[in-house]
């Protein structure tokens, strides 16, 4: 296989201690790219995103980012290198107020140097949370809390950023919202690598997808050919 | 009965000592109320610290606030070394920090087998210039040893609270204690700053104890209880979680305990501190300066 692209995963099998949840899953994404992962709760979503970040050790299979084999690197020298994940959960420090937040969003060394202008940058993504800079992260509502999630992700000015379900749990205008500002990072030229249960309005903003059921992906294309076949119509749009 | 500058004396000694409990609580309140694992040996690191002082004082005639350095970087590398076989393994488990109980418990029963099989039961306190020389204000007299003790005690405070608020690695040990993903998440190497807020901690303990030496006359093997005891009640007291909480929580139990030897004798001075404790307890479990818990 010829490493070509951004990042690129080969045959992953990942899982935790004797559970095997990823099956000789392979993907890739372009630099410039959004790519979505689709699929039911627990085909392998979070998994596959773990797996790439370094939050766990596949059993067996390699990843590449930038040509690189990173399947052995702690998860903090793949952050260094520009790796970004938007966790499940969100995961912020609740007693930390918005802007140390970021400050730790930017805690890498690549991140270190173009502090005051990525905080320009997420501030102007995200308006809202210049508004209330000293506000603690754990009094903050659902939606605030993802886009200060997705804004500490970005203070890293990550060559990819991973989301794992940022639209879960929140209220259509704010999935709006949320997606809106995916496009406009894409403009910006950040790649990125979507996880998403809300398989239409992935879709509908990506140029390829991958679909994943327990642990294998079994379809991937561009976006628009996904949303045209009647398979995935039927399993993920309810159509 | 007593006079009234009598009153005032034993107050102002109480409240020296409660300052030098803020010091000996401070290394737990990193290692407890800030990283979150228990550390059952705290009292015995406080407890080696002494014993570094009296050494490096008694064989090599230094001077004891150098020894109070010594203690500090020597009981760091112990720190790092009893995090790296009783804490790191087990922290990142289910129940893991409940775990570092028993963990640090077995640390607590070999350093104290080791220094008595080293040293002795027997009490030990060494001669120096500073506790034989007292200051005089007010009509009050301390000695300078306490006197230093509880002004290394103040600025130690201050300085590991600003650390926590102002630097960056400060700033890391926050993350990793509010949530050890997401700071693993922003690219924290998590088990490096644990490896050096356990040191920390555990240096801070080395220090105060070599520092307590400096006046007190009862270093032996079993000595750190008194001051774990007082360290976890005035840990609690302040609050988990906060620094600059521990120097007012240790002036305040300390002023109590005095209170107590004034109205309930000597003897009895420490009912009085857990009748106080045991309200706070009541009224306010979050501690006096600890905020209650809130969660993402």
């Amino acid at each position: 296989m010829v490493i070509h692209m951004l990042l690129e995963l080969k045959d992953i099998n990942a899982g935790y201690g004797d559970l095997h949840i990823l099956w000789d899953v392979s993907l890739g994404i372009e630099r410039g790219e959004i790519v979505s992962l689709l699929g039911s709760n627990g085909a392998g979503k979070t998994t596959t995103l773990r797996a790439i970040s370094g939050l766990i050790r596949p059993f067996s299979g390699s990843i590449y980012f930038n040509r690189e084999d990173i399947t052995g690197y702690p998860i903090h020298r793949r952050v260094e290198m520009g790796l970004s994940l938007v966790p499940e959960g969100r995961q912020l420090f609740p007693e930390m107020n918005i802007v140390e937040n970021l400050e730790m969003g930017a805690y890498t060394k690549r991140a270190e140097e173009n502090f005051q202008d990525a905080l320009e940058w997420v501030f102007n993504l995200f308006p809202k949370l210049k508004e209330r800079k000293k506000q603690l992260a754990g009094t903050m509502s659902g939606g605030e809390q993802q886009m200060l999630a997705i804004a500490r992700g970005l203070m890293n000015r990550p060559e990819i950023l991973m989301m794992d379900e940022p639209s879960m749990g929140l209220a259509p205008k704010l999935v709006l919202e949320i997606f809106n500002t995916i496009m406009k990072l894409r403009e910006e030229g950040v790649t990125i690598f979507l996880v998403e249960q809300n398989a239409k309005a992935a879709l509908d903003i990506s140029d390829r997808a991958y679909i994943i059921e327990t642990g294998r992906i079994t379809l991937h294309g561009p976006a628009k050919e996904l949303l045209s076949m009647d398979e995935v119509r039927k399993a993920y749009l309810g159509i | 009965m007593f006079e009234f500058s009598a009153y005032v004396q034993i107050l102002t000694s109480y409240t020296i000592l409660g300052g030098v409990y803020g010091l000996t609580a401070l290394g737990l309140s990193l290692i407890w109320g800030v990283m979150k694992a228990v550390n059952w040996a705290h009292g015995d690191t406080l407890m080696v610290g002494m014993y570094t002082a009296y050494w490096t004082v008694t064989l090599l005639g230094i001077d004891p606030y150098i020894a109070a350095i010594v203690a500090f970087l020597l009981l760091g590398l112990v720190g790092m070394g009893i995090h790296l076989i009783a804490i790191e393994p087990v922290i990142e488990k289910p129940g893991g920090h409940e775990a570092t109980l028993l963990t640090t418990l077995g640390i607590s029963v070999i350093l104290e087998s080791v220094a008595l099989i080293l040293w002795s039961p027997n009490p030990r306190s060494f001669q120096n210039v500073y506790k034989s020389t007292y200051l005089q204000f007010f009509g009050m007299r301390t000695s300078v040893a306490e006197a230093i003790a509880f002004t290394v005690s103040i600025v130690s405070i201050i300085a590991v609270d600003q650390l926590l608020k102002r630097v960056k690695f400060g700033k890391a040990i926050r993350a990793v204690s509010q949530n050890p993903i997401g700071a693993r998440v922003v690219g924290i190497n998590v088990p490096r700053i644990r490896l050096f807020t356990f040191g920390l901690g555990v240096a801070l303990a080395g220090m105060a104890g070599a520092l307590v030496a400096t006046f007190y006359p009862n270093i032996r093997p079993l000595a750190g209880y008194i001051w774990d005891i007082a360290s976890y009640v005035v840990v609690i007291f302040a609050g988990l979680g906060t620094i600059y909480g521990v120097i007012f929580a240790g002036i305040i139990i300390g002023i109590t305990e005095g209170l107590g030897a004034i109205f309930l004798t000597n003897a009895y001075r420490h009912i009085l501190v857990y009748i106080v404790f045991l309200l706070v307890l009541l009224l306010r479990p979050q501690g006096l300066f600890g905020k209650a818990l809130r969660r993402v």
